[in-house]
């Protein structure tokens, strides 16, 4: 509630602008489907590699099909990825920490498998992982999950023992209140922040890292359209159809920015240091 | 005025022991060394009255407070709360303990949950009472009048305080338990002056109110003669002399004690002549420093109520 208040008067053009931007990609992507005719997995090979126009807004690809309603599909796909890995990594990424900062035994456990997993880059563990599990949907939501929590964790687990050391938990403490009172009622609320931005960056993250996980071949299967599929598919022409890479990178990058840019905002808003500034 | 106290203490029985603390003992491990922060510590609350622990920051004196709350484990020692040793408690037994001993901290700034009301604050400790009451808002609205804070605060947030205000209302949620002892860890020393003043009388108000024992946690001479009957002076985790307050202040017989009041700055000393009293303070203090680690267990009484620890 105090955050709710505060967040009008401390708004700042990061958050908006990151905001306004991924909305127009949402519009775009609910809108898309509605005005354009095209089915995402026709192939037209007649009408291979024709230039944007009239007919295909943003051309087509090498076996005909229309760029401009894969790329609104895709951004569905990625959308969808981002959300649910941003949520499963937070969630356990959460459960995790706070267990970990609460209980040193849990702590010395949790935070080996943590460096274990973030001692490989992400997105080479995605790779294996995926590899592992087989390409499809839920394989590359459940490989980014893994490959993220950690982050999470570590986050959660240093602030939850930030806030842990406060003399607010003691005080709760000497009034006989139980571990669940203080997890739910003390900690959960002044670890939100940065969890917040934290989950954000994940967003962001998923996102990308999905791209390129299609872009490697391990990601989305062919025919489903996905952005960095498209991508992967559209660098044999490069020189002859640039439309077919071009409009699905621009709007990986612009997913990706305006993530970025409401994760920066957030941090800024919500970083304890700026609040007791205020 | 001393006679007349002395008369007064020697007319009365005394009260109830609230609190015993048999030589305790807590140290903290680090890498390469062990620090004793807390040193064979004895000493009695007894109910209703307040109990002061004095020394320099790093004595010793939070830590017992901490002890006492079971916030921290006892290494060696016994503390013996209304005859029940509680380090000897289970966990459930503890919570429902817990209640009759509080905290006030230091700092009014980092003691209250800043993501919750005024209202849940109190409403939360007014249910950790033995007996809950009926009317948990009227409860918390006679507490926040009761220090001297008005009942329209109830719906604000901590951050919308000042210090001395929040100071108020870590109090409130202290007596909201009906404690039986509360530990004043340097209470005011956060405070400007002005509001240190007017939270000690607060404290003493209170404590005519309900009755509850004190343990006041303090560097502040001052403070410490304004609050306490009886003094313990903390040096180096070993309480190096006890009196009451008339014993302590009118003669000090330990070389910290003395050091102590020696560097009280008072108006007299403040101008030309602070230079030399605190070069000669420092000259005291190296010495005493020196002699730091050298106390015996031997006590030397002064008086049935006035003991130090000799020098070896």
């Amino acid at each position: 509630m105090h955050t709710l208040l505060k967040i009008r008067e401390k708004t700042n053009a990061y958050i908006l602008t990151g905001i306004a931007l991924l909305t127009i990609v949402f519009m775009f992507s609910t809108i898309g489907p509605l005005v354009s005719a095209f089915d995402p997995l026709l192939t037209a090979p007649a009408m291979r590699l024709t230039a944007p126009g009239s007919v295909h807004w943003m051309g087509t690809d090498d076996v005909g099909r229309d760029v401009f309603i894969r790329v609104i599909y895709g951004i569905k796909i990625s959308l969808i990825i981002g959300v649910v890995v941003a949520l499963i990594s937070g969630i356990t990424g959460t459960i995790a920490g706070v267990s970990a900062a609460y209980y040193p035994i849990t702590s010395k456990v949790i935070m080996r498998i943590v460096d274990g997993i973030m001692a490989f880059p992400t997105i080479i563990l995605a790779i294996v992982l995926a590899g592992i599990l087989g390409a499809g949907m839920r394989n590359i939501i459940i490989a980014l999950s893994i490959s993220y929590f950690p982050m999470i964790a570590r986050v959660v687990r240093n602030a939850t023992a930030e806030v842990l050391a406060t003399e607010y938990v003691e005080s709760a403490e000497v009034l006989g209140k139980s571990n669940t009172y203080i997890i739910f009622r003390y900690i959960l609320p002044n670890i939100a922040s940065p969890l917040i931005v934290q989950i954000t960056y994940t967003f962001a993250m998923a996102i990308l890292n999905e791209s390129i996980l299609s872009f490697l071949g391990v990601g989305i299967q062919i025919p489903t359209p996905s952005l960095g599929g498209m991508v992967s598919d559209g660098r044999n022409y490069i020189s002859t159809a640039p439309w077919i890479i071009t409009f699905p990178g621009l709007v990986i990058s612009w997913i990706v920015l305006s993530l970025d840019l409401l994760g920066d905002g957030l941090r800024e808003m919500l970083d304890p240091r700026r609040r007791r500034a205020s | 005025m001393l006679e007349l106290q002395m008369r007064e203490q020697n007319s009365h029985p005394k009260p109830p022991l609230l609190l015993e603390i048999k030589n305790i003992c807590k140290s903290f491990v680090s890498k390469n060394s062990v620090i004793k922060a807390v040193d064979r510590v004895s000493f009695n609350i007894h109910k209703g009255e307040t109990y002061a622990l004095v020394g320099e920051s790093g004595c010793g004196k939070t830590t017992t407070g901490r002890m006492i709350l079971r916030l921290l484990d006892v290494d060696k020692g016994q503390i013996l709360f209304e005859g029940i040793p509680i380090s000897g408690l289970t966990k459930r037994q503890l919570r429902k303990k817990r209640h009759t001993i509080q905290i006030i901290f230091q700092n009014p700034y980092g003691s209250l949950n800043p993501r919750m009301k005024i209202s849940t604050l109190l409403a939360e400790a007014i249910v950790s009472r033995a007996e809950k009451p009926s009317h948990i808002r009227a409860e918390a609205e006679r507490l926040l009048q009761s220090v001297g804070l008005g009942k329209e605060n109830l719906d604000k947030y901590p951050h919308e305080f000042s210090g001395g205000q929040r100071q108020r209302i870590c109090i409130a949620r202290a007596i909201a338990t009906h404690p039986k002892l509360i530990i004043c860890d340097e209470p005011v020393s956060a405070l400007d002056l002005l509001v240190q003043a007017q939270i000690l009388c607060l404290l003493q108000k209170l404590q005519k109110e309900y009755g509850f024992s004190y343990l006041f946690i303090s560097h502040d001479l001052s403070v410490v003669r304004y609050m306490s009957d009886r003094i313990g002076v903390m040096y180096n985790g070993r309480i190096v002399e006890e009196g009451t307050r008339d014993e302590i202040f009118k003669n000090p017989q330990h070389s910290y004690t003395r050091l102590l009041f020696a560097s009280l700055p008072t108006l007299k000393n403040a101008d030309a002549f602070a230079a030399a009293h605190i070069q000669k303070d420092t000259e005291t203090c190296q010495k005493v420093l020196r002699q730091g680690k050298e106390h015996s267990n031997q006590k030397v009484e002064v008086s049935p109520t006035h003991y130090l620890l000799a020098d070896q």
